[in-house]
């Protein structure tokens, strides 16, 4: 009847990424059902009544799993969608720029970049999220800070560097936010 | 219960951190004691328990260790810490204040 128990939690939590909070949680879980099993047979409760009565008490753990599971869902969609997104913006614009030599319009890729991230955010991420708005501050930030550097130097190429490191300042905070849910 | 449980909800951590102020415990034994202090009228669920827990943790106000059970599963024990203490006090002041004013505004009890 323990097993029962065990893999009923492990069901419970199937679906949870398996980081040190989730881990923790799963044991807990199962000694304190263990020990109200034992106490509940130990004053004469039937197993499969003391089984019951330790399931209904579990409760929703939804809400204890959920803050993981919410970074979990997003870094599989738009942690892919938003970093594959500004290689291939400075593909182009490199390739317009080398190739091309129109180093000029090109820049234009950018802001319309910054916008599509914001897009794709607004898209993908979930209600409540901070990401949001701070990506799409981080984009629209290197695009005037962009700007601004290139109408006074007229070094266009140059400039595009602030994008790259605004796409590595991302996937920093990215990382960041991410050890800091595997904790 | 339902409307008194949803009273007693907002105040799992304080209720949480009394029993802790006497000594470390692990989430069974401290439900069983909410138990049995309130008369069987008062039985949290597991997953309002650990995510009273965790606020805690967060909140600084609990550390954890573990038991060294070696047959089934390790238990997770708690210990208060000294802001913990210091924001148990001013719950419950903050509770027993709140109470005297609400008593004073429904007329106390049976009114």
């Amino acid at each position: 009847m323990t097993e029962r128990i065990r893999l009923h939690i492990e069901n419970l939590l199937r679906d949870a990424p398996r980081t040190r909070r989730i881990v923790d949680l799963q044991e807990e879980l199962l000694s304190g059902c263990l020990d109200k099993f034992a106490d509940l047979t130990a004053q004469g409760v039937s197993e499969e009544e003391a089984y019951n009565a330790v399931i209904a008490g579990i409760g929703d753990v939804d809400e204890l799993i959920g803050k993981t599971r919410h970074s979990a869902s997003d870094r599989n969609l738009l942690g892919p969608a938003s970093s594959s997104l500004w290689p291939m913006i400075t593909l182009i614009y490199l390739f317009c720029g080398f190739w091309l030599d129109c180093w000029h319009p090109a820049w234009l890729l950018f802001p319309i970049g910054a916008f599509l991230q914001v897009l794709l955010v607004a898209a993908l991420a979930k209600p409540g999220e901070r990401r949001g708005p701070l990506t799409g501050a981080l984009y629209v930030g290197a695009a005037v800070i962009y700007l601004t550097f290139s109408v006074f130097t007229d070094q266009w190429a140059i400039g595009a560097l602030i994008f790259m490191m605004a796409v590595v300042a991302q996937q920093i905070t990215r990382l960041v936010r991410v050890w800091r849910d595997d904790r | 219960m339902s409307i008194a449980s949803d009273l007693i909800r907002g105040n799992t951590d304080m209720i949480i951190l009394a029993h802790l102020s006497g000594q470390d415990s692990y989430g069974y034994e401290i439900n069983k004691v909410i138990r049995q202090a309130s008369g069987g009228r008062l039985d949290l669920k597991e997953a309002t328990l650990y995510g009273s827990f965790r606020r805690l943790e967060e909140a600084g106000h609990v550390t954890f260790y573990w038991g060294d059970e070696t047959t089934g599963a390790r238990r997770r024990y708690y210990r208060i810490t000294t802001n913990g203490r210091i924001a148990f006090e001013q719950s419950r002041r903050d509770w027993n204040e709140a109470r005297d004013i609400i008593d004073h505004l429904i007329g106390g009890e049976n009114q």
